[in-house]
């Protein structure tokens, strides 16, 4: 049993200047067999680009659906798969940009998924932002912001060069929490040193989201905290942090009985 | 007050932001120092690095990240300040020598940027792409030497490339067909006068717009009419 909760919060300098949050993020959670199996999604859109917004939801959704068939379907979570995930996102965006008769880069976004069942997982990146994946009580970077040569450069699904930017990842052990986020989380997040996850920020919130026996009621105070002051003076662009923990089981407290009481 | 179960968590988002080296933004200055920048000309100039400096200092962002290396041409090529960000940036005093070896100031001060780009990739630093800022009131004394031709052609390989952004600016008495030649993919553009306290506002407060930028960000650069005849 999983809890997940995310949010996508505009950034400062957007907020500044009209410009709408350019982030997007959803999950899905799917019983298969009576099993469940968790996919999530998120994206950034291109500060340049006029429509990045709309691009970026399009392209989570059609991840989504395109995510939910495969699982149904059994397919092998493999490259082949993220490929294929991938071939429809960007389907998705272009047909967006050609019903309004623009060019797909003004929809430019990167694209993260993950999916995760008992016995597969993958994580799939294009561009910038990452996934940190908890197993056995230790985290590890599942993928890594992914730059062109400069600092303001990454990989768009819509670019011609998207492949250069590809990044997937399968854990090979059993995973116990996934955290996802774009950008403007990546730099409390990771520590670029020596290419770690930064446990003290995202372990707590893991915790949290693990502890909850009522992980939609999260949404709000998820909202709350990528809006602090704190988070604010550190980044300015639009933040997104997406995070799935498998339940924490709490197992019912049964009153014990003195031997006087045992009948 | 409400309870926030994130707030409240005990997550740390100070520490490893604190490490985290900050992305630099090079902007490399090649300035003329001949003859000819004797007198006012000069005098502005040195004015005009002063007021970049302290407008990339009162910038909390920029001060960080926008990290300046002035070299000059004047008789021979000086290297008078190495990449430094505003806050370790001490403004070079510019003197007059000779003629102009303007060529050679654009090799060497190629040459020193990849230098300097290969530290920044080798510790793990992010990096904007490079400015290369070029001032001049002359014509290129090596124009038939081999620096002239290799000059124009990194320049022309830096703009296909887009491994930096190269900006020719003529001072009255400049040769601007020459800057023109060197400066191919963007035109050269002729200075108003002596603004060049203008010219430094503008370059300083179009690198902390590059400086804030997000790293899926483009930014347009805003009108340089206030120092250049347009």
């Amino acid at each position: 049993m999983w809890n997940i909760v995310g949010a996508s919060v505009v950034g400062t300098s957007h907020s500044a200047t009209g410009a709408p949050c350019q982030d997007f993020c959803a999950h899905r959670h799917v019983l298969i067999d009576g099993k469940s199996v968790v996919i999530l999604a998120l994206a950034d859109g291109a500060g340049s680009a006029a429509h990045s917004d709309e691009g970026a939801a399009a392209a989570v959704e059609a991840t989504l659906d395109a995510l939910a068939i495969l699982v149904a379907d059994g397919e092998e979570l493999g490259e082949s798969a993220a490929f294929y995930v991938l071939d429809l996102a960007q389907a998705r965006v272009r047909a967006l940009a050609d019903e309004r008769s623009l060019s797909p880069r003004q929809f430019a976004c990167t694209l993260l998924f993950a999916v995760i069942s008992n016995d597969a997982n993958m994580f799939v990146q294009v561009g910038d932002g990452a996934w940190a994946v908890k197993s056995h009580g230790r985290y590890h970077p599942a993928t890594w912001p992914n730059r062109g040569e400069f600092a303001n450069e990454t990989y768009f699904i819509t670019s011609p060069n998207w492949r250069t930017g590809f990044q997937f990842y399968s854990h090979p052990l059993s995973v116990d929490a996934v955290a996802g986020f774009t950008d403007g989380i990546q730099a409390v997040a990771l520590r670029y040193a020596d290419n770690a996850v930064h446990e003290p920020f995202i372990d707590p919130l893991v915790k949290v989201v693990a502890a909850s026996g009522d992980s939609p009621s999260l949404q709000r105070p998820l909202v709350a905290f990528l809006s602090t002051e704190s988070l604010n003076e550190r980044t300015d662009d639009d933040k997104t942090l997406l995070i799935a923990a498998r339940r924490k089981v709490h197992l019912l407290e049964w009153p014990t009985l003195t031997k006087a009481e045992m009948p | 007050m409400e309870q926030n179960p994130f707030i409240n968590s005990g997550t740390d988002i100070a520490s490893t932001y604190a490490e985290n080296a900050e992305p630099r933004c090079p902007s490399l200055l090649l300035l003329d120092v001949s003859g000819s920048m004797q007198g006012e000309p000069l005098k502005e100039l040195q004015a005009g690095l002063e007021i970049y400096r302290d407008s990339l200092l009162a910038d909390s962002l920029a001060k960080k990240r926008v990290e300046v290396a002035v070299m000059t041409f004047g008789g021979r090529v000086d290297l008078l300040q190495t990449f430094a960000t505003a806050d370790a940036f001490t403004t070079p005093q510019l003197a007059i020598a000779g003629d102009t070896p303007m060529g050679q100031a654009v090799v060497e001060g190629l040459d020193y940027l990849e230098q300097h780009k290969q530290v920044l990739k080798t510790n793990g630093v992010g990096y904007y792409r490079p400015w290369v800022f070029l001032i001049t009131d002359g014509g290129p004394t090596d124009k038939h030497s081999s620096f002239w031709t290799q000059a124009v052609q990194r320049v022309k390989d830096g703009a296909m490339k887009k491994s930096f952004s190269f900006f020719a600016v003529g001072v009255e008495g400049a040769d601007m067909e020459c800057l023109a030649e060197l400066s191919s993919a963007r035109a050269p553009v002729a200075l108003k006068g002596l603004e060049f306290r203008k010219l430094f506002e503008w370059l300083s407060a179009s690198q902390q717009a590059v400086s804030r930028s997000a790293t899926t960000d483009e930014v347009p650069l805003t009108s340089p009419a206030g120092w250049a005849q347009v």
